[in-house]
């Protein structure tokens, strides 16, 4: 059942989170083009100006895409489960875990894909505006090239430097902090849906006023947790920095991946019994 | 066990205090098209709720085919509930695809003859069609599936008299001979011919669960006007 519910959770979901794709590439081609146009150094201000304009809404865009896909999944999961549509989500005979599973997987899924969204419209943006830079200034663009070229080579070299010890391990730490982070984020929009329906007469008020307690809960438990490490490695920093500045870091990377991992499991648990246990179908 | 539904000792509470289910006790045999009746109020949408599993009970129990209201028990149970609840930008041949993925018991040639009779397309999408016609559709689905205990609340209720005529032939023509049909409704002549037997609710209480030949006999009367007897007001 769980395979069934994601493949019609996938084909409900597509539309909109690629239409926020689309554009935002749009936006990232656009905002590269402008380095093509003769306007920046344009003795009149609006020509430029237009030109930074494009540039930051490239820029929201990302935020847009990244922000967007979140409120899109938080409030179709609310619709999906305890608006009309939750008569036929809660009536399917499947299990509440199987429920959950499914929604969660979906929009985790989707922002991871999100993530990626922005750092491709990234890299897009550059080669839009390398290649808009060439007929303009065709050596600039090919210093450009080489010089990342030369970062390309290097990048060996640097790996193997005593400065970059451990950051074979930091960047471990940091896709594990990211990965966590994707599924807290996902259950802490899940979790404040849920919890927001015990606000019987103001359920979506209760949701958004469950979100920002929550979200103040973890910035509490992060600094509570983060902070300690922190300062004993700043007592510590002259024997870390001999050891590498990446070893620095690392801890605290995974420091907060465990507590995104127990809040967005505690959310987890605590969601699936409010549903089971709870539910009250206006 | 010629009980597919028991009811013991069911009490409501919503917020307020406001009480729906008052101590209610009930066996739902199998077989039967029932009807249950009461005024606006009288909780039959909630005992149906509380049956489907959307509610969660203040004291008391539900046993369908004697398991709790839970993942099995709705794999037996197809509820058409009094609301147009299906995504609106689904097209009605991916309903028919999301049933028989779910619903073992869903016959989707049954489905597809039913909304060929009607002329339904089976392209259009939900959001064009009218509040009539979604409703027919979303009946078309629920009676499509063989499932042991039809519930169906206020099935005529905001639709034509001829619309009426069909949706009463689709129950009928439809359901499986060994599953019950429980109807709830206010609308007691216009059903009263397909009913097998009732029950009254008044104010979260059973006042009545008698057949239709019985109070036709015994009252002399039709189940519509006995109806208006115990509940005038």
């Amino acid at each position: 059942m769980l395979g069934k519910l994601l493949k019609h959770e996938w084909k409900a979901v597509w539309k909109v989170p690629m239409l926020m794709f689309g554009v935002l590439m749009i936006m990232a081609v656009l905002a590269g083009l402008t380095f093509s146009l003769p306007i920046w150094d344009s003795e009149w201000i609006g020509l430029p100006l237009s030109g930074v304009m494009l540039l930051l809404m490239f820029y929201f865009s990302m935020i847009g895409v990244t922000v967007g896909v979140s409120i899109y999944f938080a409030v179709r999961y609310y619709k999906n489960m305890f608006t009309d549509e939750g008569y036929l989500t809660h009536t399917l005979p499947v299990t509440t875990h199987q429920l959950l599973i499914s929604k969660v997987i979906t929009m985790c899924g989707w922002e991871l894909i999100a993530s990626l969204a922005v750092i491709l419209s990234l890299i897009l943006f550059g080669w839009v505006t390398v290649l808009s830079l060439i007929p303009k200034d065709s050596s600039f663009a090919r210093e450009v090239l080489e010089a990342f070229g030369e970062l390309f080579r290097a990048i060996p070299e640097l790996w193997r430097s005593p400065e970059f010890r451990g950051i074979n391990g930091f960047g471990a730490s940091i896709v594990v902090m990211m990965i966590t982070s994707v599924f807290s984020n996902a259950m802490v929009m899940i979790g404040s849906v849920n919890l927001g329906q015990m606000v019987r007469r103001h359920r979506i008020l209760g949701a958004v006023g469950a979100y920002f307690a929550i979200q103040m809960v973890m910035q509490i438990a992060t600094t509570l947790f983060v902070m300690p490490v922190m300062m004993m490695q700043i007592e510590a920093i002259d024997y870390y920095m001999e050891v590498s500045p990446f070893a620095v870091m690392t801890p605290m990377y995974y420091i907060m991946a465990v507590i995104f991992l127990a809040v967005g499991i505690g959310l987890y648990f605590l969601s699936e019994y409010l549903i089971r246990r709870q539910l009250e179908l206006e | 066990m010629n009980e597919l539904v028991i009811v013991n000792n069911l009490t409501k509470v919503y917020e307020k205090k406001k009480l729906a289910l008052d101590h209610m006790n009930l066996a739902i045999p199998r077989g039967r098209i029932i009807g249950l009746l009461g005024p606006n109020g009288s909780g039959k949408t909630t005992l149906i709720k509380l049956i489907n599993g959307l509610l969660t009970t203040t004291e008391g129990e539900i046993f369908i085919n004697g398991k709790k209201p839970g993942s099995e028990t709705k794999a037996w149970v197809s509820y058409l509930p009094e609301r147009t609840y299906f995504q609106e930008s689904m097209q009605v041949k991916e309903l028919i695809s999301y049933f028989s993925d779910f619903y073992s018991d869903f016959r989707p040639e049954k489905a597809q003859q039913m909304l060929a009779n009607l002329g339904i397309d089976e392209n259009a999408r939900l959001k064009t069609l009218s509040k009539g016609t979604k409703e027919k559709v979303q009946l078309i689905m629920v009676m499509s599936r063989e499932a042991q205990l039809y519930i169906l609340d206020e099935p005529i209720a905001g639709v034509d008299p001829a619309a009426r005529d069909y949706i009463l032939k689709t129950i009928i023509s439809n359901y499986n001979e060994n599953a019950t049909v429980l109807i709830s409704t206010h609308l007691i002549s216009d059903i009263e011919k397909i009913l097998d037997e009732v029950i009254f609710i008044r104010d979260g209480r059973v006042i009545l669960q008698d057949t239709v030949e019985n109070i036709r006999e015994r009252k002399g009367k039709s189940v519509d006007s006995y109806f208006r007897e115990v509940f005038a007001c």
